[in-house]
């Protein structure tokens, strides 16, 4: 049985649906990243879960538990909110300590408890000031610090990452993962950042107005997207989307008219659910599954190098093919000039196919 | 040619701290001129031209609360410690009340809205939007059937409910600047709303309590029309018996006057100043955003 379930999660806010019949579980010990552009419905789910906010309908279980009616305190949970929310009128040695009065903890326990979390989290130091005081990394290990002392059966991170700056970030999205695996709870973080997703995540949830859109693992959610959002929300630089239409089979492979020129994939099409000749679908190719080829084939595209954005190890190469723009990347030093003419062949077990709702055509 | 910056960006020049420093001077004067006169015997007050260097003398202070009525006549209490005693008692109790339903209201107001909440605060100011002469007469009838004219606890509700309003909405404004998620924080941590609102909220806004505390207490100080038409005799205020004591058989005695003005004004000088770091921090909080 998972620590966290959520079955047909709803919340409405007037007409609005922020949250829209999700199901999801986490295990103990699972770190499950709510991933989405803002205004998903990931932060609202998280606060259903959290108890900040009523569910409209659905079920929230937390250790087998049905919580829906109890308020945050009775949730047996601990959370770690974007902006630290730290008592700002409090010593940081304190406000480890807040959430263990609720708790009734002894005098000695509770100082036991904090040096205890202070040593873990190199805040041994910083003790004595209030958070004001405080640089943001700092900040934020109070504020995770904070959470953990109370041992909940689950943790939930709101965007907990975000407000840092580049070098200390990665820095906590690892201290934050080692601490997680330790921890062994079950997890929830809600982020728009596709990296800390992945990197952080064992699972990832995206989201979309209000929609679970696909739950998987991170390597899965990058190697088959469940549809064209998913597709096109992971990866960076995006993945190209092209509209492609179906041209009769080239000798039992898959043909398509795509930027304007004929494509033949060595996909077999015997054994697909492919849309008849004729029907459009999505072409999806990663901006790293091209090959540059020499000469032209039936196997390739054409197109004319627009810009060049050198990403330092690989460049970053916009063509237009077709009217459409294509994000390719490919290796440092190609010997690459705008304006001239580029031939690619995608890489076909790289390839992605999406029918005509978008849905992920399975090989 | 090179130009060299004598001063630092942003620092005013000698002149224009100069220029500055005679503007305010100006406008201190009539406080000072009240100060030096209340150091002046009857003769060197009305002396023309106007006397700066002068023998200092304590006489008015000594007259304020102990003189005689007429020429050769014993010296009587004037009343003078009582009305004193009344402005402190009443504007300290008055905003202290204020400041607790106010604050525990504006709290009410800013986390836990009503259907209707704006309405609910624009009504509360309706209540300040009269001017008080107006409002005088309903009041005076309300004090006259409770038997609340002239009496401590008439005044004391009458001026809390004077500045409830104000305190009202400057509080909400300051518990609006909170962020929520630090309440959201301590909900998780397993705190009772009560204990937010004392162990992290309240701490927050001390600034805005400062603030509003001195607004409320000049406000108070300062009144005169109720305390004269309801404080009667014995709960009179300073304002009313200062005005009281205006005129008599020699004509105004502008030393006493002064003496008693001079009194008047170190409670909120001292007030405002020992609040003022506070106070600073609360009428510009929320200018600099986090």
């Amino acid at each position: 049985m998972a620590d966290i379930e959520l079955r047909g999660l709803t919340k409405r806010f007037g007409k609005m649906v922020a949250v829209n019949d999700v199901d999801l579980d986490v295990e103990a010990g699972e770190v499950m990243c709510l991933l989405g552009p803002s205004g998903c419905g990931k932060t609202t789910t998280l606060r259903m879960i959290a108890g900040l906010e009523w569910a409209s309908a659905g079920d929230i279980m937390i250790g087998g538990r049905r919580v829906n009616d109890l308020p945050p305190k009775k949730r047996d949970i601990a959370m770690v909110f974007q902006f630290y929310a730290l008592y700002p009128s409090l010593t940081v040695a304190e406000n480890l300590a807040f959430p263990l009065h609720a708790e009734k903890a002894s005098p000695e326990d509770i100082k036991r408890r904090v040096a205890h979390i202070a040593k873990l989290l190199e805040l041994d130091h910083a003790l004595d000031r209030v958070p004001g005081r405080l640089a943001e990394g700092e900040k934020q290990r109070v504020a995770v610090g904070r959470a953990i002392i109370r041992d909940p059966t689950c943790f939930l991170f709101d965007e907990p990452l975000s407000r840092l700056d580049i070098a200390v970030r990665q820095e906590m999205r690892s201290q934050i993962k080692t601490l997680l695996t330790g921890l062994k709870r079950a997890t929830v973080i809600v982020t728009h950042d596709q990296i800390e997703a992945l990197t952080i995540g064992n699972r990832i949830a995206v989201m979309r107005d209000g929609f679970i859109e696909q739950v998987a693992t991170p390597h899965d959610i990058f190697a088959s997207p469940a549809n064209v959002f998913v597709a096109g929300f992971i990866g960076t630089p995006q993945m190209n989307l092209l509209a492609a239409a179906r041209l009769p089979d080239t000798k039992g492979r898959l043909t398509l008219n795509v930027l304007e020129q004929p494509l033949v994939l060595d996909i077999a099409t015997a054994n697909r659910t492919l849309p008849p000749p004729g029907q459009v679908i999505t072409l999806g190719i990663r901006p790293r599954a091209f090959e540059p080829m020499s000469e032209a084939g039936a196997d390739t595209l054409g197109g004319t190098i627009d810009v060049i954005e050198p990403l330092g190890a690989e460049t970053l190469v916009h063509l237009t093919a077709g009217g459409e723009d294509l994000r390719v990347v490919l290796a440092r030093g190609s010997g690459l000039r705008p304006r001239s003419a580029l031939r690619l062949r995608p890489i076909v077990s790289q390839v992605h196919l999406f029918d005509g709702e978008g849905r992920r055509i399975e090989p | 040619m090179i130009f060299r910056r004598k001063r630092e960006i942003g620092k005013a020049g000698l002149g224009r701290t100069a220029f500055a420093t005679v503007i305010s001077l100006i406008y201190f004067f009539p406080v000072l001129w009240i100060i030096l006169t209340a150091f002046k015997s009857y003769a060197d007050a009305l002396a023309i031209p106007p006397k700066f260097i002068f023998e200092p003398t304590l006489e008015n202070f000594y007259s304020v609360f102990s003189r005689s009525y007429s020429a050769g006549a014993e010296a009587v209490d004037t009343g003078f410690d009582l009305f004193f005693f009344n402005s402190i008692f009443i504007a300290g109790a008055s905003v202290l009340l204020a400041l607790i339903i106010g604050t525990v209201a504006a709290y009410g107001f800013s986390r836990h809205p009503l259907k209707g909440n704006d309405t609910y605060m624009f009504i509360i100011l309706t209540t300040r939007m009269l001017p008080p002469i107006i409002v005088i007469i309903p009041i005076f009838l309300m004090f006259r059937v409770t038997g609340f004219a002239g009496t401590y606890h008439g005044m004391i509700l009458l001026y809390s409910a004077f500045n409830l309003p104000f305190t009202i909405w400057m509080m909400k404004s300051f518990f609006d600047e909170l962020p929520r998620e630090v309440e959201d924080a301590a909900r998780m941590d397993g705190s009772s709303e009560w204990r937010i609102f004392f162990k992290i909220c309240l701490p927050q806004v001390k600034a805005g309590i400062a603030a509003t505390a001195v607004f409320g207490l000049i406000l108070t100080w300062n009144e005169y029309l109720f305390s004269l038409l309801l404080g009667g005799r014995d709960v009179r205020t300073i304002p009313v018996a200062m005005a009281q004591t205006i005129g008599g058989d020699i004509g105004v005695r502008w030393g006493l006057l002064a003496a008693i003005e001079t009194l008047f004004l170190i409670p909120v000088v001292l007030v405002t100043f020992l609040l003022q770091n506070q106070f600073l921090r609360g009428v510009t909080f929320g200018t600099i955003k986090r």
